[in-house]
């Protein structure tokens, strides 16, 4: 392992980068990582990574790095999609209930939570360095926010470069969107997921798909702001009667349209009854940037595709 | 100590109008907003299908209102039959699991066949809530139909649904705003389908009433006197039993939980003079029709977000203070049923059983400790490794050790206080108060640490001891009254709840964890002082065994041997800090506080000190166990202790009751 001693004039990054590379491609990361901090001097940004977010996790995920535990991480793929996590990254249990003893058998060198876990912080910061990094947080600067904490993240990971880069990615998106878009009527969009045949919870200022929506030239249908970005809503409130309607599919709800269409309210909007209704696929609405290229990408393909009556 | 019927009737009716006279106001001020009065028969007739004014008129406030009347009578009628076949002023449509059975099943439903429940939620609800029902009769059927043996069925059978339900909420936890919305009582109609599928099934219940009237009277009168009247108890009951459940289920399925009117509206009724059964049968419908409409009508005003405040919330937030009003007034109208420990044989070697649960006691303290999984699979710690896992392991231990011995204390002195089978800590509503404040506390972000939270805990269980003390302090002290303002202060709590994690606000998953009496985040400080704190308090409680005694015979006789009201209020006061402390670790599900006394007596451990010996181990060896299995059945996910006690602890419970023949 030559490579650890880096050549003069490059920066610690770079070296880093470069001893990355190397072990990468001759051990799995995690490993290789963990080889490299433990030993004295070298370049000490953590690698092994116990990520206790799915808005994190993906974060980090499409950072280039490979957590070594994650909760729930069959329900992470179900929810977030994209960027997928590779078999093998151990389950350290419930969102919000993390199994400390779990973690502290991995010993991770540091622990990225939300500031939501704020009540367990104390007790994970025992086991590793624990940083709480909010790439989700409801408001009205939302995206530049994510980008902000994502930047700070990948600083903390030792991969500035990567973070400039999914920024980068993710401005590429959105033009493509916005460009793809060119051509939609101006319709102003309702955001929702079906409640039950009376309520659903539509998506509203401060939240990550109205920040997309807004950030593409497009105008969320529903005006009033929650502070936590979505709210349930009585069907008989989507009055906006120009509107057009993008019904979200999650991994509970297969078919959104199934529980609206016996209401005599769902049947009465305008949008409804003139079939301008869409469906847009799962995204994680509690994401990062991630999800919020992701939002950009299966909005402008649900914009662009025909209207479909349910 | 009746009124008489020409006094009683005016102001029966003088409630009826207060209740009825602003709702009514209310709801026309609504219609006439929607469209002119002229125009109401040709909407109701034709609306225009494609004008929303038209079809709120029609197919949402009218419906609402009915609904709301429907489900308030439906609810407050199978209340008054409860009450009456078990004898329990406390019994209410949501005692017999009912309620809860049919929202697991929609809980079930919302997370593993979402489908379905778009399709046909009313079915859902209605197969879980005769299920529970059923179950509840399977397991507390005897003989007589004891109503002792079915109160504590269906209590078993309430808990254990709630627990299940709250688990898979906290496993699934990206869908639960759905399934609150629905749980927290949500009146408001899309068309006429709630109503005509409520309807014919409530007028069949009345119907079915009026028959069943005349033999359910007399079921009111001692066990001796209905056998010599030549009646068979056991069928009377179980056709009334039958007609309330299928209401509640009927009302469960069509709007969700509306809790305390079938508590309140039946109360209020009797307050308002109505003795006799047939008096309570006319007026407790109409009453408990008018309680929830009005409440509806003022909750609908009432945004919180988008959202409008739940029917089932609002009944609770008027039905509290309502109660806490009238409830001086019930002193002599709220004699409980007497089920003390007395009942059970008394062991003749209690000091060998106390021997022997003090050792199973040590047995499972070893486990939790050291046995556990791991990444590599099962292993017992020691050496080096345990030295590792120790500060994770022993605050959870002797924090559920403590808890469990202290909630277990505390209902072992309610129960012999009240010598009433539904005592426990919880019903006292202390712990729910605690969790209020916690709730406050939560709302207005203040900080998270864990001590800030024991200190809002703190805080709000004295707070509503206090309350307690002061509503108590205003006429003679009764049980019933006592244990009827814990019920009301659970019951806010329970709304307020639902209402919180409904609204989709994220923190409604920390209090929903709160909630559940995890152990995971014990801090070393409050372990140790818990752990110190059991055994003096054990002792000091020694100190009121000669009360702890005579206070099962009931007020009049301990009076008679010298014990003062004044000792009621210090085992009170005992029991309400044992209580505050182990809801600081346990969180207020306290279904510890009622088995371990039980399973004590049921044990043979009858006298006061050996009681609460026996109670306090059985509490400290039940939470340990529960917080050890919690951590190692789904591991790496942690069940929350307080979820795993009710599953753990009730299949024991009912085996017991049933040797027991209770």
């Amino acid at each position: 392992m030559s490579e650890r001693s880096a050549p003069q004039g490059l920066t610690r990054r770079d070296s880093f980068r470069v001893v990355a590379a190397a072990a990468a491609a001759l051990t799995p990361p995690a490993v290789a990582f963990a080889a490299e901090t433990r030993e004295p001097g070298a370049w000490a940004a953590p690698s092994r990574l116990v990520v206790l977010d799915w808005g994190l996790v993906q974060t980090v995920l499409a950072l280039g790095r490979v957590p070594v535990g994650v909760p729930a991480p069959g329900w992470y793929d179900r929810y977030a999609v994209t960027p997928r996590l590779q078999a093998g990254v151990t389950d350290v249990g419930l969102l919000f209930a993390p199994n400390f003893e779990l973690i502290q058998e991995l010993a991770p060198d540091a622990i990225l939570a939300t500031p939501a876990l704020a009540p367990a912080l104390p007790l994970l910061s025992r086991i590793a360095p624990t940083e709480p990094f909010a790439v989700f947080q409801p408001s009205r600067e939302l995206l530049a926010r994510s980008q902000r904490e994502t930047a700070r993240l990948a600083d903390f990971l030792g991969v500035p470069a990567a973070a400039a880069q999914l920024s980068l990615a993710h401005d590429e998106a959105m033009l493509r969107a916005r460009a793809r878009l060119a051509s939609y009527d101006g319709r102003p969009i309702y955001l929702a997921s079906p409640i039950d045949d009376r309520y659903v919870t539509v998506h509203t200022g401060n939240g990550l798909f109205d920040a997309i929506l807004t950030a593409l030239g497009l105008v969320n249908a529903w005006k009033t702001a929650s502070p936590i970005g979505f709210a349930p809503v009585p069907l008989a409130q989507l009055t906006e009667a120009g509107a057009r309607v993008l019904l979200l599919r999650t991994p509970l709800l297969a078919d959104p349209g199934a529980r609206l269409a016996r209401s005599v309210f769902w049947q009465a909007l305008r949008f409804v009854r003139e079939g301008r209704i869409r469906v847009v696929e799962q995204v994680l609405n509690n994401g990062g940037l991630p999800s919020a290229t992701r939002f950009a990408t299966l909005l402008a393909d649900a914009l662009t595709a025909p209207d479909g009556a349910l | 100590m009746t009124a008489s019927p020409a006094r009683a009737l005016p102001r029966r009716a003088i409630l009826l109008v207060l209740l009825a006279a602003p709702a009514l106001f209310l709801f026309w001020f609504d219609l006439t907003r929607l469209a002119p009065p002229e125009a109401w028969l040709r909407i109701i007739r034709a609306p225009d299908r494609n004008a929303m004014a038209e079809l709120l008129l029609r197919d949402a406030l009218l419906p609402r209102a009915l609904i709301a009347m429907l489900c308030g009578a439906a609810l407050s009628l199978a209340g008054l039959l409860f009450q009456q076949i078990l004898r329990n002023p406390l019994a209410e449509p949501a005692t017999l699991g009912v309620s809860s059975g049919a929202y697991l099943a929609i809980a079930s439903a919302t997370f593993y066949a979402p489908t379905l429940l778009a399709t046909s939620r009313e079915a859902v609800a209605f197969a879980g809530a005769a299920t529970a029902g059923t179950l509840v009769f399977l397991l507390g059927w005897s003989r007589t139909l004891s109503p002792v043996r079915l109160v504590l069925a269906g209590l078993v059978v309430n808990i254990t649904c709630g627990a299940v339900a709250t688990a898979l909420a906290l496993f699934n936890d990206q869908s639960v705003a759905g399934l609150y919305l629905w749980a927290s009582g949500n009146l408001s109609q899309s068309g006429w389908d709630g109503t005509a599928y409520l309807l014919p099934r409530f007028f069949a219940a009345i119907l079915a009433t009026a028959l069943l009237l005349r033999p359910l009277t007399l079921l009111g009168l001692d066990e001796g006197i209905t056998a010599a009247l030549g009646l068979s108890p056991g069928l009377a009951r179980l056709a009334g039993l039958v007609v309330a459940i299928a209401l509640t289920a009927f009302v469960v399925s069509a709007v969700g939980n509306i809790g305390f009117v079938g508590l309140a509206a039946p109360a209020v009724t009797r307050l308002a003079g109505a003795r006799r059964l047939r008096d309570q049968f006319v007026w407790a419908p109409p009453v408990g029709a008018a309680l929830l409409w009005l409440a509806d009508e003022l909750a609908s005003r009432i945004g919180i977000g988008a959202q409008q405040l739940p029917a089932g919330t609002a009944t609770a937030l008027i039905g509290v203070p309502l109660l806490l009003l009238l409830l001086p007034r019930l002193s002599h109208s709220g004699e409980l049923p007497r089920d003390g420990a007395g009942r059970n044989a008394r062991a003749s070697r209690p000091l060998v059983i106390l021997a022997t649960l003090l050792c199973l006691c040590l047995l499972v303290f070893c486990v939790a400790i050291s046995f556990a999984p791991g990444v590599r699979g099962w292993q017992w710690a020691s050496g080096a490794q345990l030295h590792a896992l120790l500060p994770w392991r022993w605050p959870r231990v002797a924090g559920a050790l403590s808890a469990g011995a202290m909630l277990a204390g505390a209902g072992c002195l309610i129960q012999r206080l009240t010598g009433n089978p539904l005592a426990s800590p919880e019903v006292l509503g202390i712990g729910a108060g605690g969790m209020l404040a916690m709730i406050g506390a939560l709302l207005l972000d203040l900080p998270l640490d864990p001590l800030f939270q024991t200190g809002a805990l703190f805080a709000g269980a004295v707070a509503t001891f206090l309350l307690l003390l002061l509503l108590s302090n205003r006429s003679p002290m009764s049980a019933a009254r006592m244990l009827l303002t814990g019920i009301a202060i659970n019951t806010a709590f329970a709304v307020v709840v639902a209402l919180f994690v409904g609204s989709g606000d994220p923190r409604g998953l920390v209090l929903l964890r709160l909630i559940s009496g995890s152990m995971s985040l014990v801090r070393e400080t409050i372990a140790a002082a818990m752990l110190v704190a059991t055994p003096v308090l054990f002792v000091s409680l020694l100190a009121l065994a000669r009360w702890l005694a005579l206070l099962p015979l009931g007020m009049p006789t301990a009076k008679a041997v010298g014990v003062s009201p004044a000792s009621r209020l210090l085992v009170l006061c005992a029991a309400a800090l044992l209580t505050a402390c182990g809801t600081l670790i346990a969180g207020p599900m306290s279904f510890v506080g009622l088995m371990a006394p039980h399973m004590a007596s049921m044990l043979g451990l009858t006298r006061p000190v050996q009681h609460l010996a026996g109670a306090m181990l059985m509490g400290a060896g039940l939470l340990m166990a529960a917080d050890w299995l919690g951590r190692v059945a789904l591991f790496p996910n942690e069940l929350p202790a307080g979820i795993v006690v009710t599953l753990l602890g009730s299949p024991y419970f009912l085996w017991l009751l049933r040797r027991q023949g209770v």
